[in-house]
């Protein structure tokens, strides 16, 4: 114990510099390493013109639905490397290399966060240590998701036009054949258009065929009409079809993420560092040290008594009667020359 | 020739010397502390550590200049050391002639001793050349402190340092006591432990622990231990 304190005082300011550097390493380093902002901003989804063709789910709200679609879009590189590209400080950054397409997508990944806040709302987050680049990436975020859903939008509508077009085929040929079968049993029977609505009562076969062709003509009348209505919303303006995906509610707004128990964490580590550090030299240097420094180490470790312990002298060790002045390390290389010369020394 | 006050050196007058900060007491307890032979005149004692550097030739000199201030008797101080003599210019005295010249059979130990003080006289190490160690390996067969022609009273050795001179441990055979300096906080005690064994059966009667300090501060209990 008496050792370790000895080497303590002897080292003390050696053993103190790691336990105080440290720290005030990092609380420099905390002190200028750029604080942690957030921006978010939150839209209001709505119900898409182009119908029940875009809802994912019938058992999630549209705000789940918007989530899981950008949640999938964010997964895509290329819509990450468009967010990015669209994100003229981020643009930069790739540009002169800063930043590589891989890095990009592992940011947004990372740091772009979609919540629900409600059956409609939704809040799009993105992490970033500097504000303008956080606000940057939002409202990227949200324009290339505004196109995404806009060329989507665009390609369902002209896929229900193909579609209905076919349907409109099919009902037209069935009305066609429904009118021949209506028009060919009436000149059979004799039966002019006058007399139609009074002999289906009496005609239960009059009646089948009168009812298919309405029906054909009506399965007709809708086709045309749903046709009409995806031409319709085809020449809708791009932007007036995504407001009816989402708007925006709040733009993008900065809020600073307070990380202060990582800084004290951070503290705390770099302290406890210190002190391993200082602590492992003061036990290292005590336990290396194998010189005798007081008359008890004599006696126990050399059996023999301490006629007289002289004390240092100033003096004396600058002015060395017979030998130059020596340190430590001349010491021990004197004694291990002395030992390999005489033959005992390894 | 006995010496005379002529040849006391000049340097020496001017006594205790300003480089000695340490008091006679630290090495009256040496001098205490060691158990010597009854009524064998003179009495050696040989000064040695277990390499150079730990304050042997220092301790020596303390321990010469206190003795020959406390004791009626004469006091020697002879350097043995003949690879690394310091005695001469510390004491202001010419280097030759002196042991290795006795050794030789050139001249007599008391034509090589100068008188430093009243009652202290100084021996160096004089022309050792290349004889050096034949010399050391001699110095017991020929002896020149014990023996009829030998000085009186207390005859100190600084002898060379153990581990760094293979013979060192043969020369301190000439001694009646032997005394390890030993500097705190710097020889490894592996190293002592070694300059021990080599001394054989005449392990040294103590040890002098030179330049003891502490980083300890005043209010830690024991401090003083």
């Amino acid at each position: 114990m008496r050792r370790y304190a000895e080497t303590f005082f002897r080292y003390w300011l050696i053993i103190a510099v790691p336990i105080i550097l440290l720290p005030a390493a990092t609380y420099a380093m905390i002190r200028n390493m750029p604080k942690t902002v957030v921006a978010t901003a939150n839209i209001l989804v709505g119900q898409s013109l182009a119908g029940p063709s875009m809802d994912w789910s019938q058992w999630q709200t549209a705000a789940q639905n918007e989530q899981a679609m950008l949640n999938q879009l964010l997964q895509s590189p290329s819509f990450d490397l468009d967010v990015a590209h669209t994100s003229p400080i981020y643009a930069h950054a790739l540009d002169t290399g800063k930043a590589s397409p891989a890095s990009v997508v592992t940011d947004l990944t990372h740091n772009v966060v979609i919540a629900t806040k409600g059956p409609t709302m939704l809040s799009v987050s993105y992490t970033s240590k500097y504000p303008d680049v956080a606000v940057q990436v939002v409202n990227s975020l949200l324009g290339t998701a505004r196109d995404e859903a806009q060329a989507l939008s665009r390609q369902q509508t002209q896929q229900a036009i193909t579609y209905y077009t076919y349907q409109l085929q099919n009902a037209q040929q069935r009305l066609n054949q429904s009118s021949k079968k209506l028009r060919d049993y009436m000149a059979a029977k004799g039966i002019t258009s006058d007399q139609l609505n009074a002999q289906i009562a009496a005609d239960p076969m009059l009646g089948t065929l009168y009812r298919q062709s309405q029906a054909d003509q009506a399965a007709v009348s809708d086709a045309q009409q749903k046709i009409s209505d995806y031409r319709t919303q085809k020449t809708i303006p791009a932007n007036l079809v995504v407001q009816g995906s989402f708007s925006v509610v709040d733009q993008p707004s900065i809020t600073v993420v307070s990380n202060k128990k990582a800084q004290i964490m951070d503290l705390v580590i770099a302290l406890v560092v210190g002190l391993l550090l200082g602590g492992t030299f003061l036990i290292a240097k005590t336990l290396l040290d194998r010189s005798l420094r007081s008359t008890e180490e004599v006696e126990a470790l050399l059996g023999l008594p301490v006629l007289s312990a002289v004390p240092y002298s100033r003096t004396l060790a600058a002015q060395r009667i017979g030998s130059p002045q020596i340190g430590e390390n001349n010491v021990r290389r004197r004694a291990l020359q002395g030992l390999s010369r005489t033959g005992t020394g390894s | 020739m006995p010496p005379t006050e002529q040849m006391v050196a000049p340097a020496l007058r001017l006594a205790p010397s300003s480089r000695d900060t340490h008091t006679p007491e630290t090495y009256r307890q040496i001098y205490v502390g060691l158990e010597l032979p009854d009524g064998v005149r003179p009495i050696v004692i040989g000064v040695t550590s277990a390499i150079s550097g730990e304050g042997r030739t220092t301790i020596a000199v303390g321990l010469a200049r206190t003795l020959a201030a406390d004791l009626d008797v004469p006091v020697m101080l002879a350097e043995v050391d003949f690879e690394r003599p310091s005695l001469a210019p510390y004491f202001g005295v010419p280097p030759a002639p002196g042991l290795c010249d006795v050794l030789r059979d050139d001249t007599e130990l008391d034509e090589v001793r100068h008188v430093v003080s009243p009652n202290l006289s100084v021996v160096t190490t004089g022309s050792a050349g290349q004889d050096a160690a034949r010399l050391m390996r001699h110095l017991p067969i020929r002896d020149p402190f014990h023996g009829p022609r030998g000085p009186q009273g207390v005859v100190i050795l600084d002898l060379p340092p153990i581990i760094n001179h293979s013979y060192s441990p043969l020369a301190a055979s000439v001694a009646d006591a032997i005394v390890l300096v030993v500097r705190s906080g710097v020889t490894p005690h592996g190293v002592v432990h070694e300059a021990i064994e080599r001394l054989g059966d005449r392990p040294p009667q103590g040890v002098v622990l030179n330049g003891v300090r502490t980083s300890l501060p005043r209010w830690w209990p024991g401090r003083g231990a």
